[in-house]
């Protein structure tokens, strides 16, 4: 009989464990383009964006897709957005660079509008994308493109930004402690400074399933 | 039916139940800011949409000290970050190659993930000791080498 009870304790435990925390099917889209004119003048702050983010996500995704340097281009980021969906159920995109308030900077100095934003809505299985966060200067006006082409939830700058320090602390608390993004946001904006904000669900965490 | 079975099938169902209540009770706490962080990141001006998952702060409730010291650190970062780019073009560092490098590795790796170590190693021993630095620096919450928290 204590075998059975010793069993039955054991399971309990396992589901405590397992149940909630699993990432099996969820993976990012990673787009760094902080030098779209190639100058070179940038190419720390990308290096450092590209540290930032493996140390913080790299135990929250099964995979990561890359787009850095000149494979950040308007076609390459549409497909790999295309793969991404296809191989996963849950897929969240980083954009990491410049833009204005219908756009943002793909390498040789191309542009993704608006218009390209809502046509990801075309891609198979784009219901699979979760949550985009868009780290270029008036991001926030390119937010509900983004909600347009299937995301939950969306969070960009509603002014001129740096990512620094916003982007390393949102993904400490949003990818390490696994807080919601409106908890997220907050505690990582700097007072009088930033001004991310949140387009779509505000409750959703890491661990949130599609 | 023994009742040694019955006394296990409500043992089981007792301890389910505890399980699923405690889940829920984390799975709220997580909405939650720790006490006394309120006034010290929270900030939402009048009429915008961030917003905790159940109250907004007007601005003028924002704790403007803290606001000045968050965003004299920013700035000292950022200032670091300049330093550190200029003596790395002084000394002849070729940052074309180096994202070559990083983008050739990342390209590589199967599921996308590299070691820090091997991210930085694109960079000369010098210049990325002092890249961690400034990357250390801008962690408030704890800097990136904090690990023991990291699922």
């Amino acid at each position: 009989m204590k075998r059975f009870y010793l069993s039955l304790i054991s399971c309990a435990v396992f589901l405590f464990l397992t149940a909630g925390t699993a990432f099996a099917g969820r993976a990012a889209v990673i787009f760094i383009e902080m030098e779209h004119e190639d100058s070179d003048t940038q190419a720390l702050e990308e290096i450092t964006m590209v540290y930032i983010t493996t140390a913080r996500l790299k135990k929250c995704y099964d995979r990561m897709y890359w787009l850095v340097n000149t494979s950040a281009t308007k076609d390459g980021l549409i497909e790999t957005m295309q793969t991404a969906l296809n191989s996963h159920d849950n897929i969240d995109a980083y954009i990491i660079g410049h833009g204005g308030m219908q756009f943002f900077w793909c390498h040789f100095d191309d542009r993704f509008y608006v218009d390209d934003i809502i046509g990801l809505h075309s891609l198979d299985n784009s219901e699979h994308l979760r949550f985009v966060y868009i780290g270029s200067c008036h991001s926030w006006d390119v937010t509900d493109e983004f909600i347009e082409a299937g995301a939950v939830s969306a969070i960009g700058s509603n002014i001129k930004m740096s990512n620094f320090p916003f982007y390393p602390n949102f993904l400490y608390y949003f990818g390490t402690a696994g807080y919601s993004l409106a908890v997220s946001l907050n505690l990582s904006q700097i007072p009088l400074v930033d001004d991310f904000r949140i387009r779509g669900s505000k409750k959703l965490r890491m661990k949130t399933e599609q | 039916m023994k009742s040694s079975t019955i006394t296990a099938v409500i043992a089981l169902v007792v301890l389910l139940a505890t399980v699923a209540l405690y889940r829920q009770f984390i799975s709220g706490n997580q909405d939650g800011i720790e006490p006394g962080q309120e006034s010290q990141y929270m900030f939402v001006s009048a009429g915008n949409e961030k917003m905790t998952d159940d109250e907004t702060v007007s601005g003028s409730e924002a704790d403007s000290s803290s606001a000045t010291g968050n965003t004299e650190r920013a700035q000292a970062t950022a200032r670091a970050m300049k330093e550190l780019k200029e003596k790395m073009a002084d000394d002849g560092v070729d940052f074309a190659a180096a994202m070559n490098t990083i983008e050739q590795k990342l390209g590589n790796s199967p599921d996308g993930k590299l070691s820090e170590e091997e991210i930085i190693s694109v960079l000369p021993p010098e210049h990325a000791g002092e890249l961690l630095k400034i990357i250390n620096q801008m962690y408030y919450p704890g800097t990136i080498n904090t690990e023991e928290d990291q699922r």
